[in-house]
């Protein structure tokens, strides 16, 4: 052991007021969480409040975003830019991004987004709320942003390359794959069995 | 805190504003969802037992403070969403540790990071450059042999133990804490305590 890297990481804690910060931030947060089951009138009496609180907070940044000195130490870039296709998207980036053509449901909406100018993520709703996530980067790192544990893996092909397959129960949400330049992960709402997810993936490039 | 509320006996607005009141002051646990309730309380627990450890590993990643408490923060919301069936606290542990390690990484991918490193700011106000010469070798460490040392030298876990939060081969986790080691010992010298 390495007395002096414990000794480093003792420095590290908790406080108290850190402590009280995150359990407000969750008890917030979780005003929002969609697997909440919320009682009706509970849940209106909760948006209400959430309406009040979203008013404040609002005036509360406002004020503060008017008041503020620069912050020297702080290197946040906006992370989102939104583009009208997936050409305009492909410029972007500067690589290729193309749209899904083989979903297994009828899109009725699609967004374009490039994060950070180095993730190209295209969001396609169906007309029955179902959901496709896409996202494209160079390299070959996952980049789904999904860290969920699946107990279920699977593989399937994909082009060239093998996607695995994740999910529960026989039903798979995501896949993730690389062809070695770049990697690519697609989330599905509602999941899909191995072979409907084969089928999806077998008429991409 | 005393309210007066001035009613007329028996009017039913009156009536209805006062159990309005009196329902805005219960308590959120007498009408939280018990099941919801158990979570919140497991993840209040989580923050208590693993917290530290957590909020370590993301500022072994992250090098500062305010972004490390953000992934803890967020690693306990993952936990909240999806409710994830964890048998023991070493398992709660694990997982944490897992997601915690996953989101910071991503922070770093998408630059979404501070620069200010606390600790080396706390250690050099203390007069403590021993240990300020050993945190800057491990902060120079590539992250991949960072994760490796940090997981190893500060939770005691073993190298399959690590493979498994890290989603990663045991060879690949001790070929990058043997190398992590090396890079240490040749930065460090007679300061090398990684043992």
């Amino acid at each position: 052991m390495s007395e002096k890297y414990g000794e480093i990481m003792e420095q590290v804690k908790v406080t108290a007021e850190m402590r009280a910060r995150i359990l407000a931030n969750l008890r917030a947060a979780e005003t929002d969480a969609p697997a909440r089951p919320l009682r009706f009138p509970q849940a209106r009496r909760l948006a209400a409040l959430a309406a009040c609180l979203a008013v404040v907070l609002g005036g509360f940044l406002l004020w503060r975003s008017m008041n503020r000195e620069p912050d020297g130490d702080t290197a946040v870039v906006s992370p989102v830019t939104d583009c009208a296709s997936a050409a305009e998207l492909s410029a972007a980036l500067g690589f290729d991004i193309g749209d899904m053509t083989s979903l297994p449901f009828t899109p009725v909406s699609s967004v374009y987004t490039a994060l950070d100018g180095k993730v190209g993520q295209i969001s396609y709703t169906g007309a029955a709320g179902e959901t496709a996530l896409y996202r494209k980067s160079r390299g070959t790192e996952d980049n789904s942003g999904d860290y969920n544990s699946y107990p279920d893996r699977a593989a399937a092909a994909v082009g060239g390359a093998q996607a695995e397959l994740r999910g529960t129960d026989g039903v798979y949400v995501l896949a993730v794959w690389t062809d070695g330049t770049y990697a690519c992960s697609l989330s599905l709402t509602p999941g899909l069995s191995a072979g409907q997810w084969s089928a999806v993936l077998a008429a991409l490039d | 805190m005393e309210i007066c509320i001035p009613v007329r006996r028996n009017s039913p607005a009156a009536l209805r504003l006062l159990r309005a009141c009196l329902a805005a002051l219960r308590p959120a646990a007498e009408t939280q969802d018990p099941a919801r309730a158990a979570l919140n309380a497991r993840a209040e627990r989580l923050l208590d037992t693993c917290g530290d450890s957590v909020l370590r590993l993301a500022y072994s990643y992250l090098h500062n403070k305010a972004d490390a408490e953000e992934v803890l923060q967020d690693t306990l919301l993952q936990f909240l969403r999806t409710a994830p069936e964890l048998e023991s606290d070493e398992h709660a542990r694990a997982w944490l540790l897992h997601v915690a390690a996953n989101l910071a990484k991503n922070r770093i991918a998408y630059n979404r990071v501070r620069s200010a490193d606390e600790l080396s700011e706390e250690l050099a106000a203390d007069g403590r450059e021993d240990l300020s010469f050993v945190w800057e070798a491990v902060r120079a460490l590539p992250a991949r042999y960072r994760e490796a040392v940090h997981l190893f030298y500060c939770e005691g876990y073993s190298t399959a133990e690590i493979a498994r939060i890290l989603s990663e081969k045991e060879a690949t986790v001790r070929s990058h804490l043997s190398r992590g080691r090396e890079k240490l010992r040749e930065v460090l010298k007679e300061a090398y305590d990684f043992e």
